[in-house]
């Protein structure tokens, strides 16, 4: 139970220290109003959460090829399910942030909102794979090499494409580490953006042990009947 | 008062609301555990 409070206890921090320090926007550089920039100590966290999801679905998936399973099967679902929420919570503020910084919710031409958009898609068709086939252990197969396929996909998206077409992102650079490898953000900025990334590790983790406990439940219950 | 403590008090009432939500759902599951053990 501890832990739990300090999850509370944490992210109540964070959410205090967001708004009650000063904005981490940078005058020099960037665009829109102040208080927008604060939305990095939630956007920032929740596309790191969808990153690490996608990779511990990856993990699992191959454990499950190897060990047949079904636990396997049940923790890599999950973390998709997850990592599928994350996105969708880190696009939804990335949006918001776009239309008050950059004029409009959208833009086919950000190579970021570009990859986020192939991302979701590439996950709600490993969700509709997974409805369409019936057999248990051939659907499990299935679902654990296409996500190993699409994490693999999605770091080249996340993290190597958006780096290779740089000209064609608007985002914020050098928000976190420059391109000499030095730290850009001062103490405050520092102390919450952490704690921000602390807390979401934690809460994911929180969920998702529900998740995996609720998805075994309901399989048991299937098996059951 | 200052719009930045609004947003702030908002996202800690929800924020609290989610805890309490996640706190109940943990507790539910450890019920529906136990009695699916028995």
């Amino acid at each position: 139970m501890w832990w739990k409070i300090i999850i509370f206890f944490l992210m109540s921090g964070v959410i205090v220290g967001a708004f009650v320090f000063p904005s981490p926007m940078n005058p020099q550089i960037s665009l829109g109003p102040a208080d927008v920039y604060r939305i990095f100590f939630f956007h920032v966290p929740q596309a790191w959460m969808a990153s690490l999801a996608f990779i511990m679905a990856m993990v699992y998936s191959i454990m499950y090829l190897r060990k047949k399973e079904d636990i396997y099967d049940v923790r890599a679902v999950t973390a998709n399910k997850l990592g599928l929420i994350f996105a969708i919570l880190a696009t939804v503020t990335g949006s918001i942030f776009a239309k008050l910084t950059w004029g409009e919710f959208w833009n086919w031409s950000e190579i970021r909102e570009v990859s986020i958009f192939i991302l979701l898609v590439m996950y709600g068709a490993y969700f509709a794979l997974r409805s369409a086939v019936v057999d248990q252990e051939k659907k499990a197969s299935l679902a654990a090499v296409v996500s190993i396929l699409f994490a693999v996909a999605a770091i080249f998206l996340i993290f190597v494409l958006p780096r290779m077409y740089a000209e064609f992102s608007q985002h914020p650079s050098d928000t976190i580490i420059n391109k000499e490898g030095k730290m850009t953000m001062g103490p405050n900025v520092r102390l919450v953006f952490f704690s921000s990334l602390a807390a979401f590790t934690m809460l994911f983790l929180w969920i998702n042990s529900i998740s995996v406990k609720i998805e075994r439940l309901a399989r048991r219950k299937l098996v059951g009947e | 008062m200052d719009a930045n403590y609004v947003v702030m008090v908002v996202t800690l009432i929800i924020w609290a609301g989610l805890f309490g939500y996640l706190i109940s759902l943990d507790r539910k599951v450890k019920r529906l555990e136990k009695t699916n053990e028995n």
